[in-house]
């Protein structure tokens, strides 16, 4: 399979997943939770991961910074972080999939060039430790600063994402603060060291509408200061379009189609694609119709389908083709890659 | 994760039409410990209940001329032929010691066998017989000799009254948790479903006494029983003593599912469509968490076990002539005693195995009770 | 906070006054009243007691009272320090358990110690390296120790320590401290002679504290804020010990108020076996000779005590979780 170049990009991208497997070897069975991942993320942009809950999104941003909890791991591709040229070093690319995945290396990595935010920002603040013990472990374990700075710091950093009052706060626990601001928090963690790369795994879900516009303004803003690449993982197509460039659509695991964040929206061409599109709501719609739904469930992940993931929920299946041939994602347009047979008889 | 974790949802279309109950053994099978440890009840279980007849001597036949005689162990084989036999043994009193030595008779040969006969007992209470597991031929009938595990101070043959022991202190244990159950489930029931003032009190009886040190307690109990009791009395004493206590973690099982399915969304539905309380509880709650129930009813049994030994033990539960695991590790008391006769300690293992298995089996059974564990 | 503190305090007030009404109820059983049968006693051993004496005794326990008053009466004795006579050792309660009572205490509070040495690394080894050979060995020891009753362990000990050493592993001091006073040596002594006693009494707390913080540590270590930490770079080691471990130490501090009943309740049955000079052969001495003044005095000593230590943990879990200390 070819790289996927995002052809309006020219400069090198600062991570390259390629072909990433991941599989974790249950007693009942393995389940390939990721299966030939490819992407690229440059400097600036966005990239949205999309899908239904279970697809693998999560798991490939876990992946990425070797965070997979056991028995999952890594079984082929590749990873690679591209490092601009230091007062040490000239530039060089680290492939993290070859890492070991508690070795200095990877935690370098982990906070100091790739931050992380997830979900749930109550769950991801410790409950027993204040904001700023936490905020200063992040600034310590990649700057060599003391105590006293990596307060002041800290606090800097509470003012930058937003949080009122932050001498105070930054000796607040989780637990005492909004969901808003705790996620504003959970950012100023993530953002400790200015990673270069930001992998938001769902970072708006557990919001409610107004907070999560904010939060979205927020890593907007921060985005346009840092020159940041942001992985988005959602499966909300509203955040999509409003904060992504680039998306990616998920299902089983595959990435089934990959464009821009307009022709996504504007020229969907796997079946799955328009089906998500359909089931969103849209603001301007005339008929009050019910909202359409993708027939079916997710299959369970032991009983992977044969041929095209999708064939079984697919309204446009070709019986005989479908269902015993896997397609290969390819490109149909610039930028533009589906993995559908449909696309494939068509070109 | 999300991915992980739905790997463990089960196969849909393959359940869909099992009752939690053999969902809960399917997945109870599943753990071999567990499984090897219901079995092992089971034969706890069938000794109970058969108890004479593992019996080989009358367990309550005293014999001086035999105290404190050691082990003996079934031969099969006598020369080449299969013969199973014991050597008959002889006993004497040292003249310096003045304690019994027994000495082996090479000559004498008892012949045993399956089935063979002993002293007479009524099976089940019913059948009047006197054929054990392990017997020895009718010409040696009325002859004591087989003792497996030796025999304790007023030689008594401790095999024998060890199978007796098991019915008593395993029956103590089944009723004694019976009877918390039936406590627990009234009050944590109660407080868990009424809530408000009901659920207080409760909790602060709970609470009160699970900080009261037990022993002591029941020390105090049971020696204020009146000492010309019968048998049966002091047993049900007992078992009363032990669950007054015992019921507070199994009111705190029910109380707490109680709470979580309250506010269940199906319980809910289920009062929103006008059930009737009584339904709601019987045909909705009860199905869900009667497992969980049953879990902590398994691991609560063991407490009882070890707590009627202990007092036994030391002299303030059962007393002889009743015969329970306690009454029989009195004689194992000082250390003299058991260094020169170790197997007084015997009736010590039967009790860690019991307890033993049912932990086990009541992990397993806690494990398997999760419908969504898995 | 101050909510907490004053349930927790009320709570511990509620179970004094209900043990103190359970060993009421305790001397109160066995047939017969106490002062009779102490008379009885007395006049048996050759003492002659006046009937001006007997009426006496009557009138200070208040048996020409109602049931209530009676246990009134009791109360306030105790409460002066007055714990009664014991019949059988004719000697007032008080002198007789000082030093016992202190003794059961430091055992409990060695095997309180010694569990947690052993159960805190243990478990969270165990929970680290789930499913490896070393998880199960410590978790089928840990099972072990739950389910082999603490006197049968006592025995067993006891048999070992007399068949393979020759020697006697009971008492918790030598021959040649046994009487004496208190000085530094003995305390050595002492210590000498604490650990194993200790150790047999920790062993069921042990195997239960392991299994909590294995099962407790198993859940922590997979909540999204352990990630979190790893993902800003902290070594593996560094984050179970500062934040899963931390999280599963506080249940670990909350089963403190049942470890406490139930390790005062082992103390008194281990020290039966190992003949300790602790309360527990004095109690059970007593209970046998139905002297219910000093039995009773037993069992509301140690279950008032148990009950001061279970509320010192209730103030130390307030401590360590913020979640408690900021609750108003």
């Amino acid at each position: 399979m070819p790289p996927t170049p995002m052809a309006s990009d020219v400069c090198t991208p600062l991570l390259s997943v390629r072909r990433l497997k991941t599989v974790f070897p249950l007693d009942e069975g393995t389940v390939i939770a990721v299966k030939d991942v490819s992407f690229d993320l440059h400097a600036g942009r966005t990239l949205a991961l999309v899908g239904e809950s279970g697809c693998g999104k999560s798991v490939t941003a876990r992946s990425i910074l070797r965070l997979l909890d056991r028995p999952g791991r890594i079984e082929a591709g590749q990873v690679l972080l591209r490092r601009p040229s230091t007062e040490q070093a000239g530039p060089e690319t680290i492939d993290l999939a070859k890492l070991d995945d508690d070795g200095p290396r990877i935690r370098e990595v982990r906070g100091g060039e790739i931050g992380l935010i997830f979900q749930e920002p109550m769950a991801s603040l410790s409950p027993v430790h204040t904001i700023g013990n936490q905020l200063t472990e992040a600034i310590r374990l990649h700057r060599d600063v003391s105590k006293c700075e990596a307060r002041s710091m800290a606090i800097g950093l509470l003012r930058e994402v937003g949080i009122p009052q932050p001498q105070q706060r930054i000796d607040f626990y989780g637990f005492e603060l909004s969901g808003g601001l705790r996620q504003r928090a959970m950012i100023a963690i993530a953002l400790a060291c200015r990673p270069r790369l930001l992998i938001a795994d769902e970072p708006t879900t557990a919001l409610d509408v107004t907070t999560q516009a904010q939060i979205l303004q927020l890593l907007r803003q921060l985005q346009a200061q840092h020159e940041m690449a942001i992985l988005l993982i959602t499966h909300d197509l509203g955040v999509v379009a409003q904060t992504a460039d680039d998306v990616a659509v998920m299902y089983l695991g595959e990435i089934v189609e990959c464009a821009d964040v307009d022709t996504i929206f504007h020229d969907p061409r796997h079946p799955y694609t328009r089906a998500l599109l359909k089931s969103m709501p849209a603001m301007h719609a005339t008929n009050r119709g019910r909202l359409e739904t993708i027939a079916g469930s997710v299959p369970h992940p032991f009983q992977r389908p044969s041929g095209c993931p999708f064939h079984p929920r697919c309204p446009q299946v070709i019986t005989g083709q479908c269902d015993c041939q896997a397609p290969r994602l390819r490109a149909i347009g610039e930028s533009h890659q589906v993995s559908c047979l449909l696309e494939e008889a068509g070109s | 994760m999300a991915d992980a974790s739905q790997t463990s949802a089960p196969d849909a279309d393959a359940r869909i039409d099992v009752s939690p109950a053999r969902l809960m053994w399917r997945r109870f099978r599943k753990h071999r410990v567990a499984m090897g440890s219901m079995v092992l009840l089971f034969g706890f279980a069938i000794i109970a209940i058969g108890a004479e007849f593992f019996a080989t001597t009358d367990p309550h036949l005293p014999e001086a001329h035999r105290s404190l005689m050691p082990p003996q162990s079934i031969r099969l084989f006598d020369g080449s032929t299969f013969r199973p036999h014991v050597l008959a043994v002889r006993g004497h009193r040292d003249p310096q010691t003045l304690q019994r030595v027994y000495e082996v008779d090479p000559d004498r040969r008892i012949p045993v066998r399956l089935f063979g006969h002993g002293y007479e007992y009524r099976l089940l209470g019913l059948i009047r017989t006197d054929r054990h597991l392990i017997g020895v031929t009718r010409e040696h009938k009325g002859e004591p000799a087989i003792f497996l595990l030796g025999t304790d101070v007023q030689g008594r043959d401790l095999w024998s009254r060890l199978m007796l022991a098991t019915r008593v202190s395993m029956s103590i244990g089944l009723v004694g948790v019976a009877l918390s159950l039936l406590i627990g489930i009234v009050l944590g029931g109660f407080a868990g479903y009424l809530g408000g003032w009901v659920d207080m009190t409760v909790q602060r009886m709970i609470e009160i006494l699970r900080s009261i040190p037990t022993i002591p307690l029941w020390m105090g109990l049971a020696a204020a029983m009146p000492r010309d009791w019968s048998i049966l009395r002091v047993y049900l004493a007992i078992t009363i003593i032990l669950s007054l206590i015992g019921w507070t973690e199994l009111a705190r099982v029910v109380r707490g599912r109680f709470l979580v399915l309250r506010e269940e969304d199906f319980v809910k539905a289920a009062r929103l469509i006008g059930a009737r309380r009584k339904r709601i509880i019987f045909r909705h709650m009860l199905p869900s968490f009667y497992s969980h129930i049953i879990a902590a009813t398994t691991v609560a049994i063991p407490t009882m076990i070890i707590s009627e030994t202990a007092l036994s033990f030391l002299g303030l539960g059962l007393r002889p002539p009743a015969v329970s695991w306690g009454v029989l590790l009195q004689q194992a008391q000082n250390v003299q005693s058991v260094a020169l006769s170790p197997w007084l300690m015997i009736p010590a293992i039967p009790v860690i195995i019991a307890v033993m298995a049912f932990n086990f089996v009541g992990d397993g059974l806690r494990d398997a009770a999760d419908p969504y564990g898995q | 906070m101050l909510t907490y503190l004053i349930r927790r305090f009320m709570i511990a007030l509620g179970t004094v006054w209900a043990i103190s009404i359970l060993t009421f109820v305790i001397i109160q059983l066995p047939p017969g009243d106490y002062v009779t049968s102490y008379i009885a006693q007395l006049e048996a051993s050759g003492d002659i007691v006046t009937d001006q004496e007997a009426e006496n005794l009557k009138r200070q326990y208040g048996l020409d009272q109602p049931v209530t008053m009676q246990y009134v009466k009791w109360v306030s004795q105790i409460m002066r320090g007055n714990f009664g006579m014991s019949m059988e050792w004719r000697r007032p309660v008080g002198d007789l358990i000082g030093e016992r009572l202190a003794l059961t205490v430091l055992l409990a509070l060695a095997a309180l110690v010694l569990t947690w040495i052993l159960a805190l690394p243990a478990g969270i080894y165990s929970a680290i390296r789930q499913y490896s050979p070393a998880d199960y060995t410590i978790t089928f020891l840990g099972l072990v120790g739950l389910a082999v009753p603490n006197f049968l362990l006592a025995l067993v000990v006891m048999y070992m320590g007399f068949r393979y050493f020759g020697a006697n592993v009971g008492g918790l001091f030598s021959p040649e401290y046994i009487d004496a006073p208190w000085s530094l040596a003995r305390c050595w002594d002492l210590m000498k002679h604490l650990w194993l006693p200790a150790l047999i009494l920790g062993a069921a707390g042990t195997g239960h504290l392991l299994r909590i913080m294995r099962a407790n540590l198993l859940d922590e270590i997979r909540k999204p804020y352990v990630v979190a930490a790893r993902a800003r770079g902290l070594q593996e080691h560094r984050v179970v010990l500062k934040y899963p471990v931390r999280l599963a130490l506080n249940p670990f501090i909350s089963t403190i108020g049942y470890t406490l009943p139930v390790l005062v309740s082992g103390s008194i049955i281990i020290s039966i076996v190992l003949s300790l000079p602790t309360v527990g052969p004095l109690l059970l001495k007593a209970l046998l000779a139905q002297d219910m003044f000093l039995a009773g005095t037993i069992i509301l000593l140690i279950g008032v005590l148990t009950v001061i230590g279970t509320f010192i943990s209730d103030l130390m879990l307030m401590w360590v979780d913020p979640r408690i200390r900021m609750e108003s």
